[in-house]
């Protein structure tokens, strides 16, 4: 073996100064290995949840939302999976050439994009709720600092269609407006919690997703709507209001046996997709909200308390004078005209004012007063919409002179369209007012519908009196104001409506609102639909201007609802005597 | 002769093939525990583990022929410990990068440059400066000619980052020179070069210093005027705390000094001395800047404001650990800013826990032993000097470092002696260790063996003040070359 197989091992001289250093670093080394147990083992555990605690958060997961449909089933609005876009400011190097990037992707301005990726923030909604497909593509790009959270995102395939009925939901997807404020606790679901750890940067560590508590999506909801007679109800209005240069208009359809709201439309209406593009005033549903005074669609209300009493038939004789007059004031009829002799089915028909104001007196005012409650004036609807107003009609101990007439051919009290429909479903329901319904139920995963519980009606006049009053309004379509609400082939009953229209800005009459409210066909109704236009310009008549809409809808919806023509004639009730 | 082969064979024998089976031993740990990363994180053993653990062992290989040829008598343990250290820390780096790459990719972020292989292949090149070392330093005690030289060269090292230009600041501390785009931290090289000047100046001058005057307090004090090379080492300390900010660098030199000063003087008074003026310094950086201010508050309540300093996160990563660790690739050792560097350790403490601490402490605490141990048996002065000197290097950086990161003693900016990822900082303690297996080749070879080789100070004490020599024997006269 070579000579260093053996290393000799020589007396080492040892050395104090060495021996003193090698105890300094065995101290050194025993106050590493004893703060090591301390931190590790004995502090360990208690500093560990701390540091856990430190980096763990909570994140919601949006619960998806129930889709709406209409009673068929087709989709009104539904939510379909986005993405958040976030920005940590302080990876973005080059914010200029990222906006750059980013802004043919997410439809943003670059020079606004920049904005929102400049500075020290770390975390900054970039731009909420873009589509995944966009997301891909951007993630595609392999941009530092953009990070993508999924969410939801509304839509409303119909755009515009029934957008003023279905609302819409704001930026964390809760509604705020129309059904989906209305039915929130069932499409909102529950949302879930996903607990994760992140680093310094508040960002999520990868893999660390623990605890999550899964999301429950929304309740799908079925609504009573028929889209089709929804767009078509939508389209004929925009039509007409567009033609009479009105300001609004609203449309209500209903069946009146279930009080089920088949149709509701409101023009202008507003794009649900983006309601914050639009005009505020215009993102209710005006056919609840806004009330009017009706005018002489409210003469049937006085018509039907007055043949409820007893006290008259359909062929009582009436004298009716062209005026009268109430302390200073002198009333009239709009027509002027001689002393006519009129039944009382002639003075619906002709819609005379002084002829109804005579026959209130037989029942007085308490009584007119009484019907009008009954009738739903004043009241709430029992929809449970957002944003209802009910309406006013002074109790008849705060009526001046000129009250009783004016209330009774319907001025000085005001409804909403909703409640002007429902009180001539109560006549096409043989007297049975059914509060309306918007919600048929819901749906479960399964597609099975569970009905919304339904409300009992309350008894407003006697069938007697409804089959009476449906004879006499259809007078109204044969040889009356509303012969252009007739509908080939059905007995229509109706009634037009010319209100002054009372203007909360003037605080003065200003304008009409026309209206035309009928049911079909007559000797058994199936549907009620109501017509108002809010201050029409030029031809302000029900009659001219409410009634074709009445009869383009109606002729719709007859077909698609598989209606059948009405085979006996209607009874001929006299105008005159 | 035939016991003689079976020692050698069972590698008991022949320091070097002890050295060989420990060095296979070290390579196979490695070579685990990178595959046990992979496997966590990924579920398979990656191409570049499988790269690293063959680079480290052909590197380690390589460095173990060229102290067989040039230091057989060496001692055994010296290569091996470096060699699993590096590895330790190269592993950390690699898991690392795989916590920085999932991180990315989540992201949508670019994947970071990986760190674990350009490690791997410092570790090449230290190795190489290591043997180079062995081969080109025939006799450690020629080196102790230029006592003056070298310390003048360690100065302009560790203050060339302040030259315009040339340096570059990182984190506040300007620690880097940047040359053709590589930048490499000068104080790194300083280190070995200081030590080897410290040594040179000290075995030549050492004892003039030990001379004493006065008590104080009934210890006995030096005179006035021997207290100058330390008041100088100590101002050079202040300054290149103040001018470059570096906590570490400057107290690391210090420490040396006033260590090599105690073992050449063998007076008690010199640590004491050295131990006020350094608290006196301390006191007046802490007083006059922010950044030392900065340190201590971190230091004494590290869980201030939102509880995401360095330190925090640091000993938030060693109690995750726990006493077993959180596992290779099991924790979250990405959290901690500068994982791979500065809180190397942190990292290793939450995977490997509180086992895994202590064993690294162990290979620490032997490596520095067997550097003393050198120290100790090494037949001349400067060779004392240096091998203590280079043991004091490695556990007083090792201490300073890991008793930041563990709030033992406020943080200061200095890298983990083989494990932190960077190559000046590797290249160098490589070299250190060249230097120590060159000197206990000298030190285990029996002065027969190398024929006439005297076991002397080459330059033998000039300006001894008369008092008895320890160790030093004259067996022949000095050669000269």
């Amino acid at each position: 073996m070579p000579q260093h197989a053996s290393p000799t091992l020589r007396p080492e001289v040892t050395s104090g100064r060495l021996r003193f250093i090698m105890l300094g670093t065995a101290v050194v080394g025993t106050l590493l290995l004893g703060r090591l147990t301390v931190l590790q083992v004995i502090n360990g555990p208690s500093l560990a949840a701390q540091a856990k605690d430190e980096r763990s958060t909570t994140r919601v997961i949006h619960a998806m939302r129930g889709t709406i449909t209409d009673a068929n089933g087709h989709v009104l609005a539904r939510s379909v999976k986005a993405v958040d876009v976030v920005a940590d400011q302080k990876l973005i190097a080059d914010p200029a050439a990222t906006a750059a990037a980013l802004a043919p992707l997410l439809a943003v301005p670059a020079a606004q994009l920049q904005v929102s990726l400049t500075g020290e923030r770390r975390f900054v909604y970039v731009k909420r709720a873009v589509d995944a497909n966009v997301w891909a593509r951007i993630t595609a790009l392999r941009l530092p600092g953009l990070t993508g959270y999924s969410t939801s995102t509304r839509v409303y395939p119909g755009r515009t269609l029934a957008s003023n009925l279905l609302g819409f939901v704001g930026i964390d997807g809760k509604g705020l407006a129309g059904v989906e404020l209305m039915a929130d606790s069932h499409l909102s679901g529950t949302d879930g919690v996903a607990r994760y750890e992140r680093d310094p940067g508040g960002r999520p560590i990868p893999d660390t997703a623990s605890r999550t508590v899964q999301p429950v999506r929304g309740t799908d909801i079925r609504l009573t709507i028929d889209r089709d007679i929804q767009w078509t109800a939508e389209t004929e209005l925009a039509a007409a209001v567009k033609q009479a240069k009105a300001d609004y208009g609203t449309v209500v359809v209903m069946r009146p046996d279930t009080g089920d709201i088949v149709a509701q439309a409101t023009v202008p209406s507003i794009d649900s997709n983006n309601p914050r593009a639009s005009d505020p005033r215009l993102r209710g549903n005006r056919a609840v909200s806004d009330v009017y005074e009706p005018g002489s669609t409210s003469k049937m209300m006085t018509m039907a308390a007055v043949l409820d009493s007893g006290k008259a038939t359909a062929v009582s004789k009436f004298s009716v004078p062209y005026s009268m007059s109430f302390g200073r004031r002198v009333l009239h009829d709009h027509d002027p005209h001689g002393l006519e002799r009129l039944t009382l089915n002639g003075i619906l028909a002709q819609s005379s004012n002084i002829g109804t104001y005579l026959a209130a007196r037989l029942i007085g005012p308490e009584g007119l007063y009484r019907a009008l409650k009954r009738f739903g004036v004043a009241e709430p609807t029992g929809l449970g919409f957002p944003g209802e107003s009910r309406g006013v009609v002074p109790s008849p101990a705060n009526w001046s002179v000129t009250s009783f007439p004016t209330i009774a051919y319907g001025q000085g009290l005001s409804l909403n369209a909703l409640q002007a429909a429902s009180a001539y479903a109560t006549i096409a329901n043989d007297g049975v007012r059914m509060p309306p319904r918007l919600i048929a139920g819901t749906v479960d995963a399964r597609g099975a519908l569970t009905a919304a519980a339904r409300k009992t009606g309350v008894r407003v006049v006697s069938p007697a009196t409804a089959r009476t009053l449906r004879q006499m309004l259809e007078s109204v379509v044969e040889k009356g104001t509303g012969t252009n609400a007739a509908v080939p082939g059905y007995r229509v009953a109706g009634k037009t409506g010319t209100a002054s229209r009372f203007d909360p800005q003037l605080n003065r009459y200003s304008g009409y609102v026309a209206s035309f409210i009928g049911m079909l066909p007559a000797d058994q109704p199936k549907l009620v639909i109501a017509v108002s236009i809010h201050n029409p310009k030029g031809a302000h008549y029900g009659g001219v201007i409410a009634a074709p809409v009445f009869a383009k809808i109606a002729t719709f919806a007859v077909q698609e609802q598989r209606i059948p023509p009405s085979s006996a004639p209607a009874p001929r009730i006299p105008l005159k005597w | 002769m035939a016991e003689q082969t079976a020692a050698a064979v069972a590698g008991r024998g022949n320091p070097r093939n002890r050295e060989l089976w420990l060095l296979v031993v070290a390579v196979l740990i490695v070579a685990a525990g990178l595959a046990n990363v992979d496997l966590t994180v990924s579920g398979a053993v990656s191409a570049i583990s499988i790269r690293i653990s063959i680079t480290i062992a052909a590197a380690a290989l390589a460095a173990h022929v060229a102290v067989r040829l040039r230091a057989a008598n060496a001692d055994p343990l010296l290569l091996p410990l470096a060699v699993l250290l590096t590895g330790i820390g190269t592993t950390v780096i690699h898991r690392l990068d795989l916590a920085d790459e999932l991180r990315a990719v989540s992201r949508g972020e670019p994947v970071p440059t990986a760190k674990a292989g350009a490690q791997a292949t410092w570790f090449v090149v230290g190795a190489a400066a290591m043997a180079l070392t062995i081969i080109a330093v025939r006799d450690h005690r020629r080196i102790q000619r230029y006592p003056w030289t070298l310390t003048l060269l360690g100065l302009v090292l560790v203050l060339a980052p302040l030259v315009p230009g040339l340096g570059r600041t990182i984190r506040g501390a300007t620690l880097w020179v940047s040359i053709a785009g590589l930048s490499f931290q000068p104080a790194e090289v300083a280190k070995v070069v200081l030590t080897i000047g410290f040594a040179s100046y000290l075995s030549r001058h050492g004892r003039a210093l030990g001379a004493l005057r006065a008590r104080v307090l009934g210890i006995p004090f030096p005179r006035p005027r021997d207290l100058g090379p330390l008041l100088t080492v100590w101002a050079l300390s202040l300054s290149v705390l103040i001018l470059q900010r570096d906590l570490g660098t400057s107290l690391l030199f210090f420490g040396v000094f006033v260590v090599l000063l105690y073992i050449a003087t063998e007076q008690r008074s010199w640590p004491l001395i050295g131990l006020l003026l350094f608290s006196a310094g301390a006191t007046v950086a802490w007083s006059m800047f922010a950044h030392v201010q900065v340190r201590v508050a971190l230091w004494l309540d590290p869980f201030t404001g939102d509880g995401t300093s360095q330190v925090a996160l640091g000993l938030y990563g060693l109690a995750n650990g726990g006493l077993f660790g959180a596992g290779l690739g099991g924790g979250y050792p990405q959290l901690v800013p500068f994982a791979e560097s500065d809180f190397i350790f942190a990292s290793l403490g939450e995977e490997l826990g509180l086992v895994g601490c202590i064993a690294v402490l162990l290979v620490y605490a032997v490596l520095v032993s067997r550097g003393l141990k050198v120290a100790n048996t090494v037949r001349d002065r400067f060779g004392l000097l240096l091998a203590a000197g280079i043991a004091t290097v490695i556990a007083l950086q090792t201490f300073v470092v890991l008793g930041g990161v563990t709030r033992l003693i406020p943080l200061t900016g200095l890298t983990t002696p083989f494990l932190s990822s960077g190559g000046s900082s590797l290249v160098a303690n490589f070299i250190m260790v060249g230097l120590l297996i060159r000197m206990s080749h000298a030190a285990r070879t029996p002065a027969a063996a190398t024929g006439s080789v005297a076991y002397a100070d080459i330059a033998a004490p000039r300006h001894d003040t008369g008092q008895p020599t320890q160790i030093i024997e004259l067996p022949t006269a000095e050669p000269r070359r």
